[in-house]
């Protein structure tokens, strides 16, 4: 079953159209990464995804569950209340992480879950420390956000999604802050969260790391999908001239 | 008179103008905060007549509204005063005046709190009174500290005003010994009581600033 449906998904910022009817779908543990050059609508079409923003028109489907219904050529979403029990099935981790700077790290992992899935205090600390021990950042716990780097932000960003037990979890330019040893860790990591049944959902700019992350990938371009199929075969042997002229023109 | 009773009416006065400081603290810091909500209503039968009402008051003598307070039930309604409707009026007066203040500061506080940080407890599921008790008050508690600092030692000084209710302050008590015993001793005494009280005000700010310094 697939964890994430969309069909025919728009969006327009300012009168000028984003998302031109995207649709596209997450497999269970499946790894998707979105790439395309900047302005492609690539963020936005994260952001309606993970439910942080509404789309103009389309439909989502989440864990067979429908939360927005297109009717009458307008997006009809669940009421707020059951909106915000299904965004509990997803993970977020923000470009520029929006760790809670005045939570301790352990804090920051542990308060949603303590906050508002109300789980038993001991429990939660047994599980936020064995996320921290995960990332390794155990010995960073009670440290807070702004004594640490990008990466370990980063990492703490990824233990507080998923203290929250997601089925699927975007990733907003992963690798952007990360040197090529972290980047690679990423990877395995993510590779990881898959083959615990969480699927991944990834925008990013870097080919490479698509390539060898990613199950599939979606190349876009000016609000719609231009390719999509299996990650090596569009970045090793992009069908489209668009898909080709972005992903040679990076190589070069 | 002798120094000692001189001492003695003016740190009477005195305790009244703490007494005064403190309860207008005590309701305006809360006050201010719902206003700033109001301020910021979507509605806007509720935004409008509380933009008006925090513009006139920091538009207008803080003076000129104690006199409001206290000699608008009778000119406007015709009620009869009791003198001791005096010290309640000088409160109601500071604390719409300081709420207004204080309001402002908020609406600066929770505008300088990222978006994304709405966003992030939005993403973990957070209600909106969970992210506003949660995530949003304790940063802007922080950031609005040391604005909050000058109000508080304004207010020191403002308690002053209360004597055009003849509330017997401590600027009263002095005008009142200064007068009958026409010396200026007692404003010096008075002055040197304000700038303490200030002082101390201001290092307990402090502490509170420095104990909000363990992030950034």
């Amino acid at each position: 079953m697939n964890v994430l449906e969309i069909a025919n998904l728009t969006k327009s910022y300012k009168g000028k159209k984003v998302l031109c009817g995207i649709s596209l779908s997450v497999g269970e543990g499946k790894i998707l990464s979105i790439i395309g050059p900047s302005g492609a609508g690539k963020t936005t079409l994260l952001r309606c995804a993970s439910l942080l923003e509404e789309a103009e028109d389309g439909e989502i489907t989440l864990q067979g569950e429908t939360i927005a219904s297109s009717i009458g050529g307008k997006a009809a979403y669940l009421p707020d209340k059951e909106l915000s029990k299904a965004r509990r099935a997803i993970g977020i981790v923000f470009q520029s992480y929006n760790l809670f700077p005045h939570f301790s790290v352990l804090r920051n992992v542990i308060d949603a879950p303590l906050t508002v899935l109300k789980e038993d205090k001991r429990e939660a600390r047994e599980k936020a420390e064995e996320l921290l021990v995960m990332i390794g950042l155990e010995n960073k716990m009670n440290a807070y956000p702004c004594e640490l780097s990008g990466g370990q932000k980063q990492r703490v960003a990824i233990a507080r999604a998923l203290a929250m037990d997601p089925k699927i979890i975007f990733f907003d330019e992963p690798t952007g802050a990360l040197d090529p040893k972290l980047t690679a860790q990423m990877s395995g990591l993510m590779r990881s969260l898959a083959m615990n049944g969480i699927s991944v959902v990834i925008v990013t700019h870097e080919m490479p790391f698509a390539r060898d992350t990613a199950d599939e990938v979606i190349f876009m371009e000016n609000g719609r999908i231009i390719e999509k199929g299996e990650a090596r075969k569009v970045i090793d042997t992009p069908e489209q001239e668009k898909t080709r002229d972005f992903i040679w023109g990076s190589e070069r | 008179m002798s120094l000692y009773a001189m001492l003695e009416l003016l740190i009477k006065g005195f305790r009244i103008s703490i007494g005064i400081f403190c309860l207008t603290l005590i309701f305006s810091l809360p006050l201010g905060l719902l206003v700033s909500f109001g301020a910021s209503s979507s509605a806007a039968v509720i935004r409008l007549p509380i933009k008006t009402y925090i513009s006139v008051t920091r538009g207008t003598p803080l003076m000129l509204q104690l006199m409001v307070v206290y000699f608008g039930p009778y000119y406007l309604f015709g009620l009869t005063l009791f003198p001791s409707y005096r010290f309640t009026a000088a409160i109601i007066g500071f604390v719409v005046n300081y709420a207004a203040y204080f309001a402002e500061i908020y609406r600066g506080g929770m505008n300088a709190i990222p978006l994304g940080q709405y966003e992030a407890a939005q993403a973990l599921g957070y209600t909106r009174s969970q992210t506003y008790v949660r995530i949003v008050l304790p940063q802007m508690i922080k950031t609005v500290l040391p604005s909050l600092t000058n109000e508080v030692i304004t207010l020191v000084k403002d308690t002053s005003l209360a004597s055009v209710l003849a509330v017997s302050e401590m600027f009263s008590s002095a005008r009142k010994i200064a007068s009958a015993q026409t010396t200026m001793l007692p404003f010096a005494f008075a002055g040197l009581l304000y700038y303490i009280f200030s002082f101390i005000s201001e290092k307990i700010m402090k502490y509170f600033e420095k104990s909000l310094d363990y992030y950034n």
